[in-house]
């Protein structure tokens, strides 16, 4: 296997109005890989994930998504590109059905015409049909089955949460952003998220960013580790690594 | 809609279908049977009262497609159908073919509103809520001033291949059939990419942008559509007034149409119809009831008559806030799966 990175970040720096965020910030994540970024409250992981998706600007620094830059593209177009994403604070869309979330992932592989579709819901129907079909199988794979037509805001927490990455894997990304997918779960809810992100980063192949607070499960899941700790990069390597690591040590335990 | 238990789906293409179940045919059937025959059974003020209430559920589904679904607020509704209708009326005396007046004055509409919409990419909630009520203002300013002025346009009664639409009883079939027209473009629209994604903005407009959704092009598409509606439904009342006056389209309807939808239940077809009868039905028992309040208090008379409606109307928006801000439509999903559920439901 050919070691490619599919995202490499070049000397990343953000900061908000004076206040350093992100601080000279470099690291690769590789085809197939399972990178996991760690660090205390506040190190900036999800500062890290926001440049990626397009919501923060950094004032220095490229960001290189299939050899191409992302940080002056709009939001939409990076999702476009490949790159889907799960939020720290629950996203998903509340007011809509499992099935409605699901598809909405569909969006930019879904090929309808509006006018055709005002007057003829016929040719748009048979693409509906197709999507739904696609949508299905991740429903089966997250075993979300008996949600699938309930209101998302009605469902348990732990469930929206899967729907919500449902809805990135709908998009048939080639990289996966995940921001603390696991947080506020109890031990068998984490163990279940934790066996979807396994299937698919070996069954489907994708390539994931996983940020998690829980060190035994990122030692146990990520291949490499990159620690983040008052927004500079202190230490990046395999779980063995990291685990002895005394900047990461101290930066955990403090002096 | 109507779904017993025991119907079970055999392919995803019947769960979308329009209409599910042979009960859903049969009432769509008698729905437009009754609908179509109606003028014949019914007296002259009941059938203004419907003719009134299509040219609102017209108007309305605009607003459940850019209010509802989308969650883009406006406060300028009526000014759009203005726009509809000062724009198709000179088209129609010049014997513009009715149907492209209309699919014009909609086109007005959708335009004018997605200029009127262009705040909504910077700005949300309360605070697009007022810029809309500006938009109110300015365009009732330009209408005014540069399109017909306060006297407006004087509208002749339409004709489709030699039928002339110049008595109610035939603007009605008018007014329903665009009514019914307009919904069925509501439905398509709701069941594929595009509702989803006014959805996805109404509901999370960052992650909608993380799913490659454009936000701020669906906004102002939502803007395009829902004033698209006011267009249509402002040329359509012209018709009925046999006149384009912006004194139709007055900043209380705009508020009325919100309770309306607030009423039905903000983002379903079925809920606009609920709504739209459910206020309509008020106000009117308002003018009844009015001139009664009247002989009861011969001192306040004089401000009675008007007053009653607003009141009434305004009270029942509150109650419904209040009580069941989900809308009617919410209840009669409860009740209809207590009843699927019977006897087990409590
Ligand atoms: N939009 C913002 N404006 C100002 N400061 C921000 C913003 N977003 C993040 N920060 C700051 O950046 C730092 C990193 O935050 P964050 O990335 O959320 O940390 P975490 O590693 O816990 O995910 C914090 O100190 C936070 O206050
Ligand atoms: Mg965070």
């Amino acid at each position: 296997m050919v070691e490619e990175p599919i995202l490499e970040i070049r000397s990343l720096h953000l900061s908000f109005g004076g206040i350093k965020c992100l601080s000279d910030i470099s690291f690769d994540v590789f085809d197939k890989g399972l990178l996991a970024i760690i660090g205390p409250n506040g190190a900036g992981k999800t500062a890290m994930l926001n440049c990626i998706s397009g919501f923060y600007r950094p004032q220095q620094g490229k960001i290189l998504f299939k050899g191409k830059d992302l940080t002056r593209l709009p939001s939409h177009q990076i999702a476009k590109l490949g790159i889907g994403r799960t939020f720290q604070n629950l996203a998903v869309y509340a007011g809509a059905s499992t099935i409605d979330n699901l598809l909405a992932g569909r969006h930019f592989h879904t090929k309808e015409n509006i006018f055709a579709q005002a007057f003829w819901f016929g040719p748009a129907m048979k693409e509906e049909m197709k999507q739904r079909l696609f949508v299905e199988e991740i429903i089966d794979f997250l075993e979300i089955e008996p949600s699938r037509y309930s209101i998302v805001g009605s469902l348990p927490y732990g469930i929206r949460k899967r729907i919500e990455l449902g809805r990135a894997l709908a998009m048939e990304p080639d990289l996966l952003l995940l921001d603390e997918p696991m947080a506020g779960m109890n031990l068998e809810e984490k163990e279940d998220i934790a066996r979807f992100i396994l299937d698919i980063h070996e069954l489907r192949k994708i390539p994931i960013i996983l940020i998690e607070h829980d060190m035994g499960m990122v030692m146990d899941i990520a291949q490499r580790i990159v620690v983040l700790d008052l927004g500079k990069k202190i230490a990046e390597g395999d779980p063995d690594q990291i685990k002895s690591n005394p900047t990461v040590i101290k930066a955990y335990l403090g002096e | 809609m109507w779904r017993p238990s025991g119907l079970f789906h055999v392919n995803y293409s019947q769960e979308i279908a329009f209409v599910q179940t042979p009960f859903q045919w049969v009432m769509l059937v008698l729905g437009l049977f009754v609908t179509f025959a109606l003028p014949l059974f019914i007296p002259l003020d009941a059938l203004n009262f419907f003719i009134k209430a299509f040219i609102t559920i017209t108007a309305v589904l605009g607003l459940t497609l850019l209010t509802g679904n989308c969650g883009q607020i406006s406060l300028g509704h009526t000014a759009f159908m203005a726009v509809g209708a000062f724009v198709g009326a000179p088209l129609l005396n010049q014997g513009v073919p009715l149907i492209l007046c209309l699919i014009m004055a909609g086109l007005a509409g959708g335009i004018v509103g997605l200029i009127f919409g262009l705040p909504a990419l910077r700005i949300k909630g309360f605070y697009l809520a007022f810029a809309t009520l500006a938009a109110f203002y300015v365009i009732r300013f330009i209408l005014i001033h540069y399109f017909g002025g306060v006297v407006g346009h004087n509208v002749p009664p339409p004709s489709i291949l030699g039928f002339s639409f110049n008595s109610d009883f035939r603007i009605y079939y008018l007014i329903a059939s665009t009514c019914f027209a307009m919904t069925y473009f509501t439905k398509n629209i709701t069941r594929c990419k595009w509702g989803r994604a006014f959805i996805a903005i109404r509901d999370h407009d960052i992650a909608a942008n993380t799913l490659g959704v454009n936000v701020y092009f669906y906004k102002l598409m939502a803007f395009f559509i829902g004033c698209f509606y006011a267009g249509v439904a402002g040329l359509v009342l012209s018709i009925y007034m046999g006149w384009a006056s912006v004194d139709h389209y007055s900043l209380t309807n705009c508020i009325w149409y919100l309770g309306m939808i607030i009423v039905g239940g903000m983002h379903s077809i079925s809920g606009a119809y609920l709504g739209v009868f459910f206020i309509l039905g008020i106000e009117e028992m308002g003018i009844v009831i009015a001139p009664k309040l009247a002989e009861l208090f011969p001192q306040l008379a004089g401000s009675m008559i008007g007053a009653v409606p607003i009141i009434f109307v305004g009270l029942v928006l509150v109650l419904f806030i209040m009580i069941e801000p989900r809308g009617l439509v919410h209840r009669w999903e409860i009740i209809k799966t207590s009843i699927r559920i019977f006897p087990f439901s409590n």
